[in-house]
C-alpha cells in the first residue's frame, strides 16, 4: 500500500495522491478534500455546514451551522423532560376502598374548593384521581400492576381505551377476597363442610403465608420466607379491631388521608406489604408533567421540593385535627402573595399580588384591553411571565391562545403526538406545540407558628381526661382523728369481747 | 451630561391632541427617542433656537402627562443595566412609589406601555410590564377572564378538546 | 402569515417608504430638519413596525384555532416580514447614496482627494447618525432580535451605514487615500506645513470603520482589538513602512556626509520628539509605541556601532552632556547599552592605572596619597555614572568591576616585593586609616590649657574624619583580600588603643560599625572585643585605686592598667625586664587584687607596650619625660649613681645586651644620656660608659622619648603580617575543608575546591595551590584520606 490514507479503500484503489488527485474545497469551511469524502464531511463533520438540530426527530425545526448547535440545545424547543416524581396516599379505613370504587363507578367526584387549605385541596384532587382509576376494568388494572406496586398500579393509569360503555357493575370487578367472601356467603349455609376444608387449606399455608416474595410476585420461583406464623395471628387480631373514620376526614368526606406518605420506591417491598396486610391500600401518584429541560429545575422546586414535599410545614395543623379541629397555620410560606392550587392543570401556582391592589372598574378613557395589544407587547410581557401563566392565558380565550402560541413560541415546547394503531401498538403521527404549566418557585419565608400555641390553649376539640368518680383528698383535714377513733373503737370492742369471753370461759 | 452644568433648559413637547408640555432637559433625557432627536438635530447646543414643540404623535395628553410625571420622579435614577439574559424577569421588585403610581385603570396602563415603548423609556416600560405581569401571575384562566373582562369564546367542543389535550389520560 | 396579508403590508409600505425616502434625502443633504419632520419619520417607522396585530384575519373559519399549532419551520411572522423589508430598503438607499459619492471622488487624487474624502465622510457620518435615530425602533426591535438569534450580516442601522460605506467607498478609494496621506506626512517631515485636519479626519474614519462586519457573534470578546483592525491593516502598517524608509534614508545621508556624533544625537532627539507629537496630534494613540519602536530601530539600533565608536572619545574628552544624551538614546533600544558598559569599564580601569602610574613613586610609601588618588578616580566616575547614566545598574556594575581591578593590582602594588604584591593595597589602606584615626602629631600636647579651642578643632576633625572614613569604605569595598586589611588594621588599632592615641572614640566606633555592616559580625568581632577590653580595664583601674589605695602607701605612683584578653589581640614580643622596686611593688598589689577578683586567670605583664612618665629634677629645668618601660628602668638607675657602663645596665635591668644597647641608644639620641663612645647606628657598644647628660635642655617641658624606639617596628610589621596572613589563611582553609568533609563524608576533589572557594569568598580569595597544600597536610595528619583506586575522591576520617 502506498503512502495514502489506509482508511479509504476508494483512494487506495485508484492509487491517488495529494499531488495528482483532484481535490475539492468544502463550500462551507473551504477545507480541501477528496470529492469522495465531501458528502460525509458536510453531513457529519463540517463546522460551518447547516445541520439539523439533534432533536429534529423529536420535532425541533431549527437548522443551524454545526458549531452553533451546541449553543442552541439548552433552548431547544424539543428538549423536554417528563417529571417522574411521585407521592403516596393511604386509605383511612379498610372500608374506604370499596367506597372509592363506588364513587368512581358513579362518577361522583369531590369538588376541590379553593377556599380550603392546600393539603385538603390536594387530597381531594388525589382522591378524585384514585376514584377515577376505578373506572377501568379490573383486568386492566391488574395488567398494569408491577412488583413495586403490587396492590394498585401507578396513578394515573397508562393510556387505556376508556370505555364509557363498560358496566360499572361488571361481575369481575371485585378483588379476590371479596369474591371469595361472596362465594362463601352463598355456599356456607349449604355445604358446611367447605368451611372445614377451608380451615385445612389455611393451616397448610400458615408457615409461609407471610412470605413477602409470594406477595410481590408469586410467579417467580423462590424460597419462602418462613417463621412469620406468629405475625399472622397478630395481624388477624388487628384486623378484628374496628376501624372508625376520624371526624376530620368524615367531615370532608375524604377517603384518603390528607397526610402525604413519602414512601420511596426502594422501601416499598416490606413496608408497603405490612400496610396492605393491615387492610390499607397504598396508592402511588406520579407527576408525569412534561416540561422543557431548562424549566425542569424550576418545576421540581415549585411543584415538589419546596411545596408538596414540605406540606407539613406549609400547613401546620392543630394536634387535635383528627377530632375534627380545622385550625391550621404555617411554618413557611411565600414572602408575598399566596400559593394557589389549580386543579385543572394540577399545578401549584404563586400569585404574588392580591387582586385588591389593582383598579378593577373599567371606566377607562382608552379602549385598550389585554386582547387588542400589538404583538410586540405580548412578546415583551411574556418575558415577565412564567410558563404557567402563559398556559393559563392560552386557555382563557381564542385570541390569547393564538397570541401565546404564535407570539411567544420561544417559550413553548414540541411534543410528539402518538396515535394507537391496534391494541398495544402506537405510532408517532405528528408534533404539537404545547406550553408547560410550570413556574419558578416563590421566595419563601420561615416563621415561628406562635398562633398555634394560642390556639391549643383554647381548642374546643381538646380531649381532656374526665374523672367521673369523686375525688379523694390525699390528706383530709381530720384524717388523724378518724384513724385514731377507728382504731380505738376497734381496740375497745375487741378487748371488751375478749374480756367477756374470758369471763364466759371461767 | 453637559446640560447639567447650565441653568435648567426646558424642552417643549406636544401630545397628539396638540397639548404642549414644558419639560426640563434632564427629565426628558429618560426618553431615548427624544434624547437622540435633540442630539441628532443639534438642539443641545447653546445657540440652538427652537420654539417649535417636539410633536409626540402617538401619545395623547393624559398619558403624556402621566409619562412626564413618572420621568420627573425618576430622572435622577441610575440608568438600569441592560441584562441580555433571556430568562424570565423578576416582578416582585417594584418600588412602592411606582406601585401607587400605577394604580390606574387597565386602559391607561396599557397606553402607558405603548407610550413608554414609543418614547423608549426603559424604566417605565419595565415597571408597567411588571405590573401587568403581576395581574396575570398565579391566576387560573377563569380568574384571568374575570380580571381583564375577557369573554370565553371557546365553544364547548373546543373546551373539551383542550381539556383532553392536557388531561392525564388521553383518548 | 397568509399571503394576502403580506401583499397588504407591501402595498402600505410603498407609501411609507416614499415619505421616509424624502426624509432621508433631507438628512443626507445636510439640510435643516425640524423636530416635527424627525418625529414624523420616527413615528412612521414605529407605526409601520408595530402595525402587526393578530386580530386582523384569524376569524374567517380557521380550523386550527383550538388545537396546538402544527409545526411550520418556515413560519415568518408579520413582524419578521416587515422588519426584513425595511432593513433591505435602508441598505439599498445607503448603497445608492454612497455609490454617488464614490463616483464623485473617483477622479480626484492627492490633497484634493483627502479634502473630498474627509468632508464627505463627516457629512455621511452625521447624516447616518440622524438616520440611526429615525430608525431607532427598527434597531431596537427587529435588528436586535435578529442579532440575538445569531443571524449573520445583520447590523444596527448606523453600523449598516458604515459597512456600506466601507464596502462601496473606502475599499474603492483606499489605495489612493492612504497614499495621499503618506505623501502629506512625508512633506511635513521634510519641513512644509500641512493641513493635518485631513489626516486626522481619515484616521477617525478608519477607526470607526473598524466595525465588525464578518462575525457578529464572537465580536464581543476582543472588541477592542477588532475595533482598530481596519486602521492597523490599512494605514498603520504602510505608515510604519514609509517611516522606516524615510528615516533610513535620512540617517544614511547624514552619516554618509560625515556628520558628527553630537549633531546626529541632537537630530535624533528632535526627530523622536516630532514623531511623538505627530502621533498625539492626528494619529490614533495606539500607534505611539510601534511608531517609536520603528524610529528607534532605524535611527539608533541600526547605528549602534557608530555610537559605540564615539563613546570612548567622549569619555576621554569628558563631555558629560553628550554622554548622557547617548545613554538616553541607546537606552531606548534593546541591548543598546551593553557595548557602552564594556567600554566604560575598560576606560575606568585604564584611567585608574594611569593615575596611579603617575604617583607610583611617592605613593608606595605615602598611604595618604595612594588612597587619595584611588578616591579621585573613583569619585570622578561615580559622578559620571550618577549624572549622565542615571545610576543605571549595568553602569554601576561596570564601575565596580573597573575599580576592583585597578585597586587590587596597579603600578604601586607592582613596585612592592612579589610576596607582598597582593596585599599592598590592603596594607596602604590600613595605614591610611591609622593615620586618620591616630591623634595627629600636629595637635600640640601643651595646649591642654586651651581646652576649648582643642575641642572645637576636635569637633571639626571628627566631622572630617567621618566623611573621610565613608570614602575609605568605597576603596575598601573593592579590596579582594579583606583579611589582610583586617590583620594590618588590628595591629595598628591595638597600638592606638594601648598608647591611647585614638583621635576620637567615636570615630573608631564608627569605623568598626561600618566594617561590620560591610563584612559581617565575624569580621569585626575581634575589634569589638578589643574596644571592650580597654573599656573594662578603665573601670578595673579606677575600682582598684579606690579599694586598694591604702596598700600602696604614700609613695605610690600614678598608673593605669590595660588588661587584654590574649586571644583577641595581636601577639606582643615578650621581653624580660627587672623592674625597679617603685614599680614592682605596685604591680604586686595589683596582681593580688586581680587574683582576688578573677580567680584562675593568669596575668602576664607586657612591658614592651607600657608607657610611663617620669619627672626629672636632674637638669636645669624640670622636665616630664614620656618613656617606655625599658627606658624608665634604665633612667631610674641613674637615681643611684651618675654613670654606668653597659654591662652594669644590662645586669640591673635584666635585659639582654642587644635590647639594652638599643634602649640606651635611644636615650642617648635624645641627649638625656651621653656616652664616651659614639653610637653605631642606633645601638651603643657594650663596652661604653654612660653618664647622665647635665647639659640637657629642651624648649618643651614635656618630652616624648618613647617615639624613637617605636619607629623601628614599622618595617618589621609588614613582613610579619604577611607571614601571619599566610599562616592564618592556611588554618582557616584547613578548618573549612574539615567542616566540608565532616558534612559530606565523601567528596570529589573539584567539588571540594569549589566549595572552599565559595565559603571563603567573603573574607579572601583562596588560591587553589594553597588549598591543595592544606589538603595534603590534612591527609598527613589523617583527617582524611584518598579513596583507593579512585582518583580525586576523598573520605573523611572521624
Amino acid at each position: 500500500m502506498s503512502t495514502h490514507e489506509s482508511h479509504c479503500s476508494y483512494c487506495t484503489n485508484i492509487n491517488c495522491s495529494f499531488k495528482d488527485c483532484l481535490l475539492v474545497k468544502c463550500s462551507h469551511c473551504h477545507i480541501p478534500l477528496h470529492p469522495c469524502k465531501l458528502e460525509e464531511h458536510i453531513e457529519e463533520v463540517c463546522r460551518r455546514a447547516p445541520t439539523k438540530c439533534t432533536n429534529h426527530l423529536n420535532g425541533c425545526p431549527i437548522i443551524l451551522i454545526r458549531e452553533k448547535i451546541a449553543g442552541h440545545l439548552p433552548n431547544c424547543v424539543a428538549s423536554i423532560v417528563v417529571c417522574s416524581r411521585d407521592r403516596c396516599r393511604k386509605l383511612n379505613t379498610k372500608a374506604c376502598k370499596l367506597q372509592l370504587k363506588h364513587l368512581g363507578r358513579k362518577n361522583e367526584f369531590l369538588p376541590v374548593d379553593e377556599e380550603d387549605d392546600l393539603d385538603i385541596q390536594l387530597a381531594c384532587y388525589d382522591q378524585n384521581l384514585i376514584a377515577e382509576s376505578y373506572h377501568f376494568s379490573r383486568s386492566n388494572r391488574v395488567q398494569q400492576r408491577d412488583p413495586i406496586h403490587p396492590a394498585h398500579p401507578l396513578i394515573p393509569l397508562r393510556n387505556m381505551p376508556y370505555d364509557m360503555t363498560t358496566s360499572p357493575y361488571n361481575l369481575d370487578d371485585s378483588s379476590e377476597d371479596e369474591q371469595r367472601e361472596k362465594v362463601e356467603l352463598v355456599f356456607s349455609t349449604i355445604h358446611s363442610n367447605i368451611n372445614f376444608q377451608r380451615e385445612k387449606l389455611k393451616k397448610s399455608r400458615m408457615v409461609f403465608a407471610n412470605c413477602y416474595m409470594c406477595q410481590i410476585d408469586p410467579s417467580v420461583q423462590h424460597l419462602h420466607t418462613l417463621g412469620n406464623g406468629a405475625d399472622i395471628e397478630k395481624l388477624k387480631k388487628r384486623r378484628m379491631t374496628p376501624q372508625v373514620m376520624d371526624q376530620f376526614h368524615e367531615k370532608l368526606n375524604l377517603k384518603v388521608s390528607i397526610v402525604i406518605e413519602n414512601a420511596p420506591e426502594s422501601t416499598l417491598k416490606s413496608e408497603n406489604i405490612r400496610e396492605i396486610k393491615k387492610g390499607g391500600t397504598f396508592y402511588t401518584l406520579k407527576c408525569l408533567k412534561t416540561v422543557r429541560r431548562s424549566e425542569y429545575g424550576d418545576h421540581c422546586l415549585s411543584q415538589h421540593t419546596q411545596s408538596i414535599d414540605q406540606m407539613n410545614e406549609m400547613i401546620l395543623r392543630c394536634p387535635n385535627w383528627t377530632r375534627g379541629c380545622q385550625f391550621s397555620t404555617h411554618r413557611v410560606r411565600p414572602k408575598t402573595g399566596k400559593l394557589k392550587y389549580h386543579p385543572r392543570t394540577a399545578t401549584l401556582s404563586h400569585q404574588p399580588v392580591p387582586d385588591a391592589q389593582f383598579v378593577q372598574d373599567d371606566g377607562s378613557p382608552s379602549d385598550r384591553t389585554l386582547e387588542n395589544l400589538p404583538l410586540w407587547c405580548y412578546e415583551l410581557l411574556a418575558m415577565y411571565l412564567p410558563s404557567s401563566s402563559l398556559y393559563n392565558l392560552s386557555l382563557s380565550s381564542r385570541k390569547l391562545r393564538e397570541v401565546v402560541f404564535i407570539g411567544c413560541n420561544k417559550r413553548c415546547y414540541i411534543e410528539s403526538v402518538w396515535h394507537p394503531l391496534k391494541k398495544g401498538s402506537w405510532i408517532q403521527k405528528d408534533f404539537a406545540w404545547k406550553i408547560s404549566s410550570t413556574e419558578p418557585p416563590p421566595a419563601l419565608e420561615w416563621a415561628v407558628p406562635v398562633d398555634l400555641s394560642h390556639h391549643i390553649s383554647q381548642c374546643s376539640h381538646f380531649d381532656g381526661v374526665v374523672y367521673e368518680e369523686k375525688l379523694i383528698p390525699v390528706f383530709p383535714r381530720n384524717l388523724e382523728n378518724d384513724i385514731w377513733n377507728g382504731f380505738s373503737n376497734e381496740l375497745s370492742e375487741k378487748s371488751i369481747r375478749a374480756e367477756i369471753q374470758d369471763i364466759l370461759d371461767e | 451630561m453637559a446640560a447639567e452644568a447650565k441653568p435648567e433648559r426646558n424642552i417643549k413637547i406636544s401630545s397628539s391632541d396638540n397639548e404642549t408640555f414644558t419639560v426640563p432637559r434632564n427629565v426628558i433625557r429618560l426618553s431615548t427617542t427624544i434624547n437622540t432627536l435633540l442630539q441628532d438635530l443639534g438642539l443641545d447646543e447653546e445657540d440652538a433656537v427652537n420654539t417649535d414643540p417636539i410633536p409626540v404623535q402617538n401619545v395623547t395628553a393624559p398619558i403624556l402627562k402621566k409619562v412626564i410625571a413618572w420621568c420627573t420622579y425618576h430622572y435622577q435614577d441610575a440608568t438600569p443595566t441592560d441584562d441580555a439574559d433571556n430568562r424570565e424577569k423578576r416582578t416582585d421588585d417594584i418600588a412602592s412609589w411606582d406601585v401607587e403610581f400605577l394604580k390606574v385603570d387597565q386602559g391607561t396602563l396599557f397606553e402607558l406601555i405603548l407610550a413608554a415603548n414609543y418614547l423608549d423609556i426603559k424604566g417605565l416600560l419595565d415597571v408597567t410590564c411588571k405590573t401587568v405581569a403581576n395581574m396575570i401571575k398565579g391566576k387560573s384562566p377563569e380568574e384571568i377572564r374575570r380580571t381583564f373582562n375577557i369573554k370565553n369564546d371557546f365553544t364547548p367542543e373546543e373546551e373539551e378538546q383542550i381539556r383532553k389535550e392536557n388531561a392525564w389520560c388521553e383518548d | 402569515m397568509s399571503h394576502s396579508e403580506a401583499r397588504r403590508i407591501q402595498a402600505g409600505s410603498e407609501e411609507v417608504w416614499t415619505n421616509l425616502r424624502e426624509g432621508l434625502d433631507v438628512a443626507y443633504r445636510r439640510e435643516f430638519m425640524s423636530p416635527k419632520t424627525y418625529m414624523t419619520l420616527y413615528t412612521s417607522v414605529y407605526d409601520y413596525c408595530t402595525s402587526i396585530t393578530l386580530s386582523t384575519n384569524r376569524r374567517d373559519g380557521d380550523e386550527r384555532v383550538s388545537g396546538a399549532d402544527m409545526v411550520n419551520p418556515q413560519r415568518i411572522t408579520g413582524a419578521d416580514f416587515v422588519g426584513h423589508e425595511m432593513y433591505q430598503k435602508v441598505e439599498e438607499y445607503v448603497s445608492a447614496y454612497v455609490t454617488a459619492v464614490r463616483e464623485k471622488g473617483a477622479e480626484l487624487s492627492g490633497e484634493d482627494l483627502l479634502k473630498f474624502y474627509t468632508t464627505e465622510w463627516e457629512n455621511f457620518r452625521i447624516s447616518s447618525k440622524v438616520m440611526d435615530g429615525i430608525f431607532a425602533y427598527l434597531n431596537r426591535h427587529w435588528i436586535k432580535r435578529e442579532l440575538d438569534e445569531g443571524h449573520e450580516n445583520i447590523f444596527m442601522v448606523y453600523t449598516l451605514a458604515l459597512v456600506v460605506w466601507k464596502r462601496n467607498v473606502f475599499n474603492e478609494l483606499r489605495e489612493k487615500v492612504i497614499d495621499a496621506m503618506l505623501e502629506l506626512i512625508r512633506s511635513e517631515r521634510t519641513g512644509s506645513t500641512i493641513n493635518n485636519r485631513y489626516i486626522s479626519g481619515v484616521v477617525e474614519c478608519l477607526v470607526e470603520l473598524g466595525v465588525d462586519d464578518t462575525d457578529s457573534g464572537e465580536a464581543k470578546k476582543d472588541a477592542e482589538a477588532k475595533k482598530l483592525s481596519v486602521y492597523k491593516e490599512c494605514f498603520e502598517n504602510k505608515f510604519l513602512a514609509a517611516t522606516r524608509e524615510f528615516y533610513a534614508q535620512e540617517a544614511s545621508n547624514f552619516l554618509g556626509n560625515g556628520g558628527n556624533v553630537t549633531d546626529y544625537m541632537i537630530k535624533v532627539e528632535t526627530r523622536l520628539q516630532q514623531e511623538d507629537d505627530r502621533c498625539l496630534l492626528y494619529l490614533n494613540s495606539s500607534t505611539k509605541t510601534p511608531l517609536a519602536n520603528c524610529c528607534e530601530s532605524v535611527l539608533i539600533a541600526n547605528q549602534l556601532e557608530f555610537f559605540q565608536s564615539h563613546f570612548g572619545n567622549l569619555l576621554v574628552d569628558k563631555r558629560d552632556d553628550d554622554l548622557s544624551r547617548m545613554f538616553k538614546l541607546c537606552d531606548r533600544v534593546q541591548n543598546g547599552l551593553d557595548q557602552l558598559r564594556l567600554s566604560l569599564e575598560r576606560h575606568i580601569t585604564k584611567e585608574g592605572f594611569e593615575a596611579l602610574e603617575r604617583v607610583a613613586q611617592e605613593a608606595s610609601n605615602d598611604a595618604k596619597l595612594y588612597v587619595k588618588t584611588l578616591l579621585e578616580v573613583h569619585q570622578r566616575y561615580q559622578m559620571l555614572v550618577n549624572r549622565s547614566f542615571k545610576n543605571e545598574p549595568g553602569f554601576m556594575q561596570s564601575l565596580d568591576k573597573a575599580a576592583t581591578s585597578f585597586i587590587n593590582a596597579n603600578a604601586v602594588t607592582k613596585r612592592a616585593p612579589p610576596a607582598a604584591q597582593l596585599t599592598k593595597s590592603a596594607e596602604l589602606l590600613a595605614r591610611y586609616c591609622d593615620q586618620l584615626l591616630r591623634k595627629s602629631s600636629k595637635m600640640p600636647d601643651e595646649n591642654e590649657l586651651e581646652d576649648l579651642q582643642t575641642k572645637i578643632v576636635e569637633l571639626f576633625s571628627l566631622m572630617f574624619i567621618i566623611i573621610y572614613l565613608s570614602l575609605q569604605m568605597i576603596v575598601f569595598k573593592y579590596i579582594d583580600d579583606k583579611d589582610v586589611f583586617s590583620k594590618f588594621y588590628t595591629k595598628m588599632f591595638s597600638k592606638r588603643l594601648i598608647s591611647d592615641l585614638s583621635a576620637s572614640d567615636e570615630a573608631e566606633a564608627n569605623f568598626i560599625s561600618k566594617l561590620k555592616s560591610m563584612c559581617g559580625y565575624e569580621y569585626t568581632a575581634r575589634l569589638s572585643k578589643m574596644v571592650n577590653d580597654t573599656q573594662v580595664s578603665k573601670d578595673l583601674t579606677s575600682d582598684f585605686k579606690e579599694k586598694k589605695a591604702h596598700l600602696l602607701g604614700e609613695k605610690a605612683i600614678e598608673f593605669n592598667v590595660l588588661v587584654l584578653s590574649s586571644g583577641s589581640w595581636p601577639t606582643f614580643p615578650n621581653s624580660t625586664l627587672t623592674l625597679p622596686q617603685q614599680l614592682s611593688s605596685t604591680i604586686e598589689v595589683f596582681g593580688q587584687y586581680y587574683h582576688e577578683k578573677f580567680n584562675g586567670r593568669r596575668l602576664t605583664w607586657v612591658y614592651s607596650q607600657c608607657r610611663g612618665e617620669i619627672t626629672s629634677s636632674a637638669f636645669s629645668k624640670k622636665y616630664v619625660f614620656t618613656v617606655t618601660t625599658a627606658q624608665m628602668c634604665t633612667l631610674l638607675l641613674f637615681n643611684e649613681q651618675r654613670s654606668y657602663n653597659m654591662e652594669q645596665i644590662s645586669a640591673a635591668t635584666g635585659m639582654d645586651a642587644k635590647t639594652s644597647s638599643m634602649i640606651v641608644g635611644s636615650l642617648i639620641k635624645n641627649q638625656v644620656l651621653k656616652a664616651d663612645v659614639p653610637l653605631q647606628g642606633d645601638d651603643i657598644p657594650m663596652n661604653a660608659t654612660v653618664t647622665l647628660s647635665d647639659s640637657y635642655s629642651n624648649k618643651k617641658v614635656r618630652v616624648d622619648l618613647s617615639k624613637l624606639s617605636m619607629k623601628q617596628d614599622a618595617v618589621r610589621d609588614t613582613e610579619s603580617v604577611q607571614k601571619n596572613v599566610d599562616e592564618d589563611r592556611k588554618s582557616v582553609i584547613s578548618a573549612c575543608i574539615v567542616r566540608i568533609m565532616k558534612t559530606r563524608k565523601r567528596v570529589p576533589h573539584q567539588q571540594l575546591i569549589s566549595e572552599v572557594i565559595v565559603q571563603l569568598q567573603g573574607r579572601f580569595k583562596p588560591k587553589v595551590d594553597m588549598i591543595k597544600r592544606c589538603i595534603g597536610s590534612l591527609i598527613e595528619k589523617e583527617y582524611m584520606l584518598r579513596v583507593e583506586n579512585q582518583k580525586d575522591l576523598y573520605d573523611y576520617i572521624a
